[in-house]
């Protein structure tokens, strides 16, 4: 008797529990996604940095998925999820993930984890009122108000390509992947936070992300690449043979490669993109955002593969070219500003360090890597950035380090400088580096690198080359000597 | 007790010789009170920033008084101060080596420094002997001398025009603001001219020694300054063994390896890149560019700069198989003009229809802003630094630069670039200011066209409203005149 009486007050006490927290279908739409990662090391790139474990929030969608943001994703050594915030923790994989649009999906192997999750209902585009944002902080389900700002576009961690951003004001802490509602609607998923400003990526670049991973080949984004100067000033349209109020922008290169190099020539004026009027400082209305810039015109409503129109003014005549849509390789710049979960190519030789110059290398210098930066360096980070890699010149190979030993006598402070040729073999990659190392010249192996500043030739003995490499990395503790591009190290 | 006393006089006999001799020193010393002005190459027509610095100098012979450059660069008017005379005597500038940073001043009234002594030069002090400075610190009205030891001897770089390396002595003698231009003594001989201080070193000072100091008066005796001569060489040590033996060196021999040429210099057409130099004027060159010049290592360049213009100099090389003697005349190429701190020069520039253009210099780069290095247009950089190393340029290639628009209808709507490198106006090549003005001139479209050199830039202008706007702009702005060339 005395025991029903106290499974009694239990049983109350528990389902007083229950009443007390208020449902919320949000409780079952959104989970914890926690991410352990790991980074590369960028100055001895056989060996990773220190892990670290975040938490970010992931959107539960239809079909046993949640959506989330790609970058959260970046170097994760490990995923795990959790409803209501609590454990248990179920480890989740990544099944798709798009860098370039910033949106990735994952999942769990068990379709019970989703049995008492709901998908959330996708709103058709960002309109609405009263938007609020949800996340899970120590088991509360936790809501805050978000204040519509402004459009913004901002940059993709995928060089060159940008896309529209909601800038929303919210007392949230985050931008860890928070869901933005109106009612009980997706809106947008904020993808960073500054101070009080969340940006959220709208809901029509995950609709269009969405709809993409449906397809039987995923198509991806497309960029323009092209690179304009405002056609504001009377002088300079009117030398274009535009008459009146300018419009349209001057083109002034086309990135190699990119969708528009072809159908677009340096100084052209570029009126029209697909049906949009260009003005002079080079944006078109968005129906629903107003004036924003033109390269958004390739992702509004298109992916790669698709054609659009272009209307350009060339030598004074107006002409209608087509623009088959292209997406971007991160890799086809020559110094890429990253390299998306795949590790630093290297080849350790005679004790020096060479690996691919990017953008995560210089990155290393730290806060104010820009500055800190070798000036040479710095200086071929901002010429190159109308350049792409060519068939010649793919990427730039950069001496990262000299572990000193008498083998390398002579040569120990010359890190940073570029590789020109190893053995008279032009070189742009580590395995071309490797292949040119097979052929020494009358047994010296003769490295020569781009002027800037120290020696610009080294000269190492090739006979006992192979040797000292092997008693550098075995005083050094370097457990393998190359990693090509494929990824594979040896 | 005896013969402590007896330590006690060697000790003192010493410091009683100096006595006597620091009443003559004090009387050579002199303040120098320099009236400055200068000029703002961002704002090149304006007066310039004046202001008043102070520094010490020491009587040569009956007229001269010995220098820093950096006491006496961009001088408005000059007054020198002797020793306990409150008279102001004005002085200028007769000859001024800013690579050097020395210079030679003359009195408008001779007869006052006949009455003082000359003061002699001696040679290169001992490594840890006593040196004594003297001159002016922070300003002060009466003379003030410190006593140091010389710590080190090596090649420094002169931080006033900030682009070459000669030899410097390090003291520990407080050498302050004020002290420049002063002289350092040993025995009651000049041994040296203090100049410049090190923010990373505590408490020490450098001094510009005899050998850079007669280098400077002999390079006079002919009546001009063509300063230090260049052989415009880069050369690699070479210190790995497997480097020696690539260049075909035997046992026993050592050297560097030429690896760039300066275009321009004496050496072009003379040595071959690839060349080793063994030896250079009876001095053999160690693997790491070293030679031994009188007890000391010092960089081989240094050697070079005991030299002067017009002089012959022996190198033995080693070419291929052969071993060669080479003989070179030394010249007063100066490639690098473009990376010093300019003083006494009026800017230049050039202006049309609000544009401003000017030469490219280290001036204008450090108008764009004290950190330029990192924060100006980087294609600048490349060019000052890097360019004419990679593809094997003139160092000193005129360059022309737009740095800013002053804003009027006729150009404020149009494409700004700032410092960025003009490359063509209206199709003609720009290299100087004087191509800028003539391409302007010439032009007879509807439009000028300014075209920079990397991404393809542009900048127009309606060519008969830019002519009418010309004059109307430098009116409104107070800009008396458009050009400098």
């Amino acid at each position: 008797m005395k025991n029903l009486t106290a499974l009694l007050i239990l049983l109350i006490a528990l389902s007083f529990q229950v009443e007390a927290r208020p449902k919320n279908p949000l409780e079952h739409q959104i989970v914890s996604v926690r991410v352990t990662s790991q980074t590369w090391n960028e100055y001895r790139p056989w060996q990773k940095n220190k892990p670290r474990t975040r938490t970010f929030v992931g959107t539960v969608i239809s079909g046993n998925r949640i959506l989330m943001i790609a970058d959260d994703l970046a170097d994760a050594t490990l995923i795990q999820v959790e409803k209501y915030d609590r454990p248990p923790r179920i480890p989740a994989q990544i099944i798709h993930i798009d860098h370039q649009i910033g949106l990735a999906i994952i999942t769990v192997d068990d379709p019970e984890f989703f049995a008492d999750l709901q998908p959330v209902e996708i709103a058709e585009d960002t309109s609405g009122e009263d938007y609020y944002c949800a996340t899970w902080m120590s088991g509360q389900l936790s809501l805050a108000a978000c204040r519509w700002s402004k459009t913004t576009v901002f940059n993709s961690s995928t060089p060159y390509f940008s896309y529209l951003g909601i800038l929303f004001i919210s007392d949230l802490s985050g931008g860890w992947g928070e869901p933005v509602f109106s009612g009980d609607q997706l809106i947008g998923l904020g993808i960073s936070q500054r101070e009080d400003r969340v940006t959220v990526l709208p809901v029509e670049s995950i609709r269009a992300y969405l709809r993409a991973v449906e397809m039987d080949r995923y198509p991806g984004f497309a960029w323009l690449g092209i690179n304009y100067q405002f056609n504001k000033g009377l002088a300079q349209s009117a030398y274009f043979g535009q008459q009146g109020t300018p419009r349209g922008v001057l083109v002034l290169s086309c990135f190699p490669g990119s969708s528009v190099d072809g159908p677009l020539q340096p100084n052209d004026i570029l009126l029209k993109l697909d049906g949009h009027s260009i003005d002079s400082l080079g944006d078109y209305v968005h129906p629903r955002y107003g004036p924003v810039d033109l390269s958004l015109i390739a992702t509004d409503g298109h992916y790669a593969g698709d054609t659009i129109d272009a209307v350009v003014l060339r030598n004074k005549k107006e002409i209608t070219v087509s623009i088959l849509l292209k997406a971007s390789m991160p890799s086809s710049v020559l110094i890429p500003e990253t390299r998306l979960d795949t590790p630093p190519p290297y080849l350790v030789a005679g004790g020096f360090v060479f690996r691919e110059l990017d953008e995560l290398y210089l990155k290393a210098w730290g806060k104010n890597w820009e500055e800190n930066i070798p000036a040479y360096l710095r200086t071929l980070l901002h010429m190159q950035q109308e350049e792409a890699s060519t068939p010649e010149r793919k990427h730039l190979i950069v001496l990262a380090d000299v572990f000193p030993d008498e083998y390398n006598m002579g040569y120990h402070d010359m890190a940073q400088n570029i590789v020109k040729s190893v053995n008279g073999f032009p070189i742009d990659s580590i395995s071309k580096m490797e292949d040119a190392l097979q052929h020494p010249e009358a047994g010296f192996h003769v490295i020569e690198f781009i002027p800037s500043y120290g020696i610009n030739k080294v000269i190492l003995d090739a006979e006992h080359f192979e040797e000292a490499t092997r008693s550098i990395m075995e005083k050094y503790q370097i457990p393998s000597r190359i990693r090509t591009s494929g990824g594979n190290t040896h | 007790m005896q013969r402590s006393l007896l330590l006690g006089l060697t000790l003192l006999l010493p410091l009683l010789c100096h006595g006597q001799m620091n009443t003559k020193i004090e009387d050579s010393v002199v303040k120098i009170v320099n009236q400055y002005n200068q000029f703002d190459w961002y704002n090149p027509w304006n007066s310039g920033s004046t202001g008043k610095g102070t520094g010490s100098g020491f009587v040569i012979s009956k007229n001269r008084i010995m220098t820093n450059a950096h006491v006496v660069s961009d001088t408005a008017l000059l007054l020198v101060y002797f020793h306990n005379d409150p008279q102001p005597y004005p002085a200028r500038v007769t000859a001024i080596s800013h690579e050097s940073d020395l210079a030679i001043l003359e009195l408008e009234d001779s007869e006052r420094i006949s009455r003082v002594p000359a003061l002699e030069f001696d040679d290169l002090p001992a490594l840890r002997s006593r040196v004594i400075t003297y001159g002016y610190p922070a300003g002060g009205k009466l003379i003030s001398s410190t006593v140091g030891v010389v710590s080190r001897i090596e090649t420094q770089t002169y931080v006033h025009s900030g682009v070459s390396q000669y030899l410097a002595v390090q003291t520990d003698a407080a050498i302050n603001p004020g002290n420049s231009g002063g002289p350092v003594i040993q025995n009651g001989k000049v041994v040296g001219v203090a100049f410049q201080g090190n923010s990373k070193l505590e408490n020490m000072g450098f001094f510009i020694p005899v050998q850079v100091l007669n280098h400077f008066l002999v390079d006079l005796q002919d009546g001009k300054h063509d300063g230090f001569p260049l052989v415009g060489v880069l050369a690699a040590n070479l210190e790995n063994p497997a480097a020696r033996a690539h260049a075909g060196m035997k046992k026993g021999e050592s050297g560097i390896r030429v690896e760039n040429i300066t275009r321009g210099s004496c050496s072009e057409g003379i040595l071959q890149i690839d060349d080793i130099i063994t030896s250079f004027e009876g001095y053999p060159v160690a693997n790491d560019g070293t030679v031994e010049w009188n007890g000391l290592r010092l960089r081989f360049s240094f050697l070079v700069n005991l030299k002067q213009v017009g002089e012959h100099v022996q190198f033995k090389i080693i070419r291929g198989e052969e071993r060669l003697k080479i003989d070179l005349q030394l010249t007063d190429f100066k490639p690098f003009h473009q990376r010093a701190h300019l003083y006494d020069t009026k800017p230049r520039f050039y202006i049309y229809a609000g544009l401003v253009f000017a030469p490219l210099n280290l001036e204008i780069l450090k108008s764009y802003s004290s950190r330029w290095l990192v924060k100006a247009p980087q294609e600048l950089v490349y060019e000052t630094y890097f360019r004419p190393l990679i593809e094997n340029d003139y160092f000193d290639t005129p360059r022309v630069v737009q740095i800013r628009r002053i804003d009027h209808e006729v150009n404020a709507e149009e494409t700004r670039y700032l410092y960025r490198l003009v490359d063509t106006v209206n199709g003609e090549k720009i290299a100087t200011l004087q191509n800028l003005a003539d391409a302007f001139d010439r032009n007879t479209q509807d439009q000028h066209v300014i075209h920079f050199t990397h991404g393809n830039r542009s900048t127009f202008l309606d060519r008969k409203k830019a002519d009418a706007a010309h004059q109307e702009i430098l009116d409104q702005y107070a800009i008396p005149m458009d050009r400098r060339l």
